[in-house]
């Protein structure tokens, strides 16, 4: 079968969505109070060092993904292994990002819906779009991310217009000193979203391009672009809600957006924002979703990825109202379990380790290396 | 190629089974491939014409072609004599109403009866009486052999008239093909205010000359084949040479030579035969009855399809946002027209999902609609025994029915259905406590944007997708619109027409494409043809080489 491969423009696409995705709703960085923008910032140049970790290991097998190459890394057994835990990593950040979404719905609209309803309304939705294929999920892609552009621009301008900023509240920059910027920087900024891309160590291979340098480059200006976009999405908010309401509301954005009312007519724009929610948080759980099934086509060995979709959908389903027992306990976990003991591991320290064992072992893989296509098969 | 019908493939097995059994046709191990099925029609055809060689004898023949066609009233069959070396009986053919009468007259039998021995030099034998009466008696432009009965029967049918000579094994037909067809008149179903006011009829002889009278190159290329095992359908499709994709071409071609149906009556029917996808609502093929929408089609590299007996021509491949464009577009200027453009496609949204945002709003977002007018609202609703979204079916089916009458009613009664209509979908209904006022706002809105979209058969898609969408929302509310648009979308973009993305040039994003889309960039802008249609001859003649070379010559 011919795979299809993604053109430079959609990778640019792939990766704004994606590291957009769920991140602008949520107070990023926000325990570094009106400094938060800036801790974003510096999440934003460690996830981009991450990416060139990432990168690496691409530039050694050009036509593999990360599921393949620990194959190869580290043998067969061990390698399969491996991929499993990557595996279960991804499917992990999947039923995450679902729950997040199905929480927010239900604590917003669906008062009395069950939870199960509305995180199988959204799988069946992504299920049925990977179904169509990889490419179908990126051109769409490529249309939701004209429609975000268009919403994007037209909140900021009446964001501006509405004269809510009070520029006043981001003063004064870094006033408690560097200490807690840092602290709120480390671990978790970067591993949230920008550590996420260890996502595309699985879908480097599918990209269409003559130079490896440029897809560096256009990786890292993707991401430099949704780093600053996060970035002055936060500074906006606190500048809006002031930099204690910002931190202690879930949801910073879309209570700033709230605020415009321009002449009793333009207001309540929070249901844009809610569109935008929904079909970043579509776009960002389809993407986890089909790097897992990638995951686990080469993990157990099945030739077709479709036999996989409705499977790992449901299990995405059922995961996600198992893995905490109310939001309470979902959103502590988030924040203080999973960034130190499960993305570190898998966004820093193997991706390291595999680095490091390349390097060992760079002599005797070289034969893998160079001819990627006799291994992958 | 994804779920490419099948049937047609199964017609071809079948029919060669036959002829496997009947003339010991070789290997029958390899039928699934076309350049076999292609040999097979070829064989039928030999066997064909050996079987039904013409008799020397004139009323043999004449009383076989009777009994074929089951001895109509409308054959003519007209003897006469005329003199060559002797006396020679010959016999005129044709099917009364489908010849022009005048022509008949005037052009064969006048100068036919009026030969006499003494007017040609030397005597002519009667077995080279054919070659000429077609060099000196018959003075028509497309006079041809017949070779055999099938051949006869296949003029006659096709509204030729055939000429019979005693002693010959040939016949002569002459191209005397009238009979009465509908004129060129206006467009009836893409009406423009400015731009050509000719369209196509059903002759597909006529529309080929509004397109040749349109193209005055070399390049034009018309190919002609027959749909319709009974019918005998001709369908041609047209394209420029020197723009084309050649791929596109075989590509149709090959579609096309799979047809294998009992009658093609309208482009519809092909349509549904060589579409790509049979899942789904939206059209596939754009649909015209415009010569100067085929001719701007043909010169971006697209291909129109024409099927005789109708006036509407399909353009293959098809984009989504062909369907929001209309020729007027490129006659007005740029901004009127982009603006136009931009209007339409809101318009589409409008059709396909404002019930559905009233719904979504009234059930569960209450809380977004300004205050005022949320009382405003509620209170309307107050007296309204269902809920929202049994309002707007009960509204939107009323008006499916009235519209569907509409169409079909005679033009007597039309008065008395809109005014009950009228009633229907406005002050009784409010009154009785059916529904609110604002529904019939919605609905009323809803209806006369599906009538502003310009192509007929995207809002038939808009029309049914619109019931699906109301009752997600009545269920999911803006959540489960969003996800249901997202589907649609994905759709879209899954959807090909010959291999070119449906939802091209936004997905897949090309950014040259993307000025004749929803926008219109002025015309001196769009010196690009549509990215990989036209594989050949990308840049159309540049104007701005033309204006330079201009100011040239002026400034000598």
């Amino acid at each position: 079968m011919k795979t299809y491969k993604i053109d430079i423009q959609q990778y640019f696409i792939i990766i704004v969505l994606f590291e957009l995705g769920s991140a602008i709703l949520v107070g990023l960085g926000m325990d570094a109070g009106r400094d938060a923008w800036f801790a974003i910032l510096l999440g934003m140049l460690c996830g981009m060092v991450l990416f060139l970790g990432y990168f690496f290991l691409y530039n050694q097998f050009p036509e593999m993904s990360l599921t393949q190459y620990l194959q190869v890394l580290f043998g067969k057994y061990v390698g399969k292994a491996l991929g499993f835990c990557y595996l279960m990593y991804f499917m992990y950040l999947a039923t995450r990002v679902l729950r997040d979404f199905g929480s927010l719905l239900l604590s917003a609209v669906f008062v009395q819906t069950p939870i199960i309803v509305v995180n199988t309304l959204m799988i069946a939705t992504i299920v049925y779009v990977l179904k169509l294929g990889f490419e179908v999920l990126v051109r769409t892609g490529e249309i939701i991310f004209s429609l975000v552009v268009l919403l994007g621009v037209s909140l900021t301008i009446l964001v501006l217009s509405a004269d809510l900023m009070e520029y006043n509240y981001l003063l004064p920059i870094l006033g408690k000193g560097f200490i807690p910027v840092l602290k709120a920087a480390f671990p978790v900024t970067p591993t949230f979203p920008f550590g996420e891309m260890v996502v595309f160590t699985m879908l480097f291979p599918y990209l269409k391009t003559k130079k490896k340098s440029k897809a560096l480059t256009v990786g890292l200006v993707a991401m430099g672009i949704s780093g600053i976009i996060l970035s002055a999405t936060v500074a906006m908010d606190i500048a809006i809600l002031g930099g204690h309401v910002a931190t202690h509301v879930y949801f910073p954005l879309l209570a700033a957006v709230s605020k415009i009312n321009l002449g009793e007519f333009i207001q309540r724009l929070d249901a844009l924002v809610v569109f935008t929610l929904i079909i970043g948080g579509f776009f960002k759980i389809s993407v986890f979703f089909y790097v897992a099934v990638k995951a686990a086509q080469d993990v157990f060995g099945v030739k077709e990825e479709k036999k996989l979709i409705g499977p790992i959908g449901i299990v995405l389903i059922l995961s996600s109202i198992m893995i905490a027992a109310n939001y309470v306990e979902h959103i502590t976990e988030g924040l203080n379990v999973v960034p130190h003991y499960i993305h570190i591991p898998f966004q820093v320290v193997l991706p390291v380790l595999f680095i490091l064992v390349f390097l060992v072992r760079r002599k005797k893989l070289k034969h893998f290396a160079s001819s990627p296509s006799t291994s992958t098969k | 190629m994804r779920n490419r019908r099948k049937r047609p493939m199964i017609k071809t097995y079948k029919k060669l089974t036959d002829m496997v059994a009947e003339k010991s046709f070789g290997e029958a191990s390899s039928l699934q491939t076309e350049t076999f099925s292609e040999e097979i029609h070829s064989v039928e055809q030999k066997i064909e014409r050996k079987e039904g060689k013409l008799s020397p004898v004139l009323h043999v023949t004449v009383d076989s072609v009777k009994k074929s066609l089951g001895n109509p009233v409308d054959l003519i069959v007209r003897e006469f004599e005329f003199e060559l070396q002797q006396k020679v009986t010959a016999t005129l053919l044709f099917l009364e109403e489908m010849n022009d009468p005048q022509l008949l007259n005037e052009f064969i039998l006048a100068p036919l009866m009026s030969l006499t021995s003494d007017k040609q030099s030397t005597p002519v034998p009667v077995s080279h009486a054919l070659h000429y009466i077609k060099q000196n008696a018959v003075a028509l432009g497309r006079v041809l052999d017949v070779e055999n009965e099938e051949e006869l029967l296949e003029a006659l049918l096709a509204g030729f008239s055939v000429l019979l000579v005693e002693g010959n094994t040939k016949g002569l037909k002459m191209g005397t093909t009238g009979g009465r067809m509908r004129g060129i008149e206006e467009p009836t179903s893409e009406v423009v205010i400015r731009g050509p006011k000719d369209s196509f009829t059903e002759s597909m002889k006529t529309n080929i000359s509004l397109i040749r009278r349109r193209v005055r190159s070399p390049d034009l290329r018309v190919e002609k084949y027959k749909i319709g095992d009974v019918t005998h359908t001709d369908v041609a499709i047209i394209y420029l040479d020197n723009i084309v994709n050649p791929l596109l071409i075989k590509e149709i071609k090959k579609r096309i030579n799979e047809v294998k149906t009992d009658g093609l009556l309208e482009s519809g029917q092909l349509e549904e035969f060589i579409q790509d996808e049979t899942v789904t609502v939206f059209p596939q093929f754009m649909n015209t009855e415009r010569p100067d929408v085929v001719v701007g089609n043909l010169l971006e590299g697209r291909v129109g399809i024409m099927v005789n007996g109708t006036p509407f021509s399909l353009i293959a491949p098809t984009q989504f946002i062909q369907f929001f464009q209309s020729s007027e577009d490129y006659y007005m200027r740029y901004d009127i027209s982009t603006f136009l453009r931009l209007l339409r496609f809101s318009v589409f949204l409008i059709s396909l999902i404002a019930p559905s945002i009233y719904i979504a709003l009234t059930t569960f977002h209450q809380a977004m609609i300004p205050t005022t007018l949320l009382f405003g609202i509620a209170a309307q609703r107050e007296g309204v025994p269902f809920p929202a979204i049994a309002e707007a079916l009960v509204m939107e089916i009323t008006f499916e029915i009235l519209r569907e009458a509409g169409i079909r009613m005679p033009r007597a009664v039309g008065v008395a259905v809109s005014i009950v209509g009228a009633l229907v979908l406005g002050q009784a209904a409010v009154q009785a406590g059916l529904v609110s006022p604002a529904m019939v706002i919605v609905v009323g809105i809803t209806a006369v944007a599906s009538f502003a979209i310009p192509s007929f058969a995207v809002a038939t898609s808009a029309r049914l997708l619109r019931f699906p969408l109301m009752i997600i929302s009545s269920v999911f509310g803006f959540y489960g619109l969003t996800l249901a648009l997202i589907v649609i979308i994905a759709h879209l973009t899954s959807l090909r027409s010959f291999g070119y993305p449906y939802l091209s040039p936004f997905a897949p994003i090309q950014t040259q494409d993307l000025k004749d889309s929803l926008f219109r960039f002025p015309i001196t802008k769009l010196f690009k043809r549509p990215e990989k249609l036209a594989k050949k001859n990308e840049t159309r003649t540049q104007p701005y080489q033309v204006k330079k070379k201009r100011e040239e010559e002026t400034t000598r």
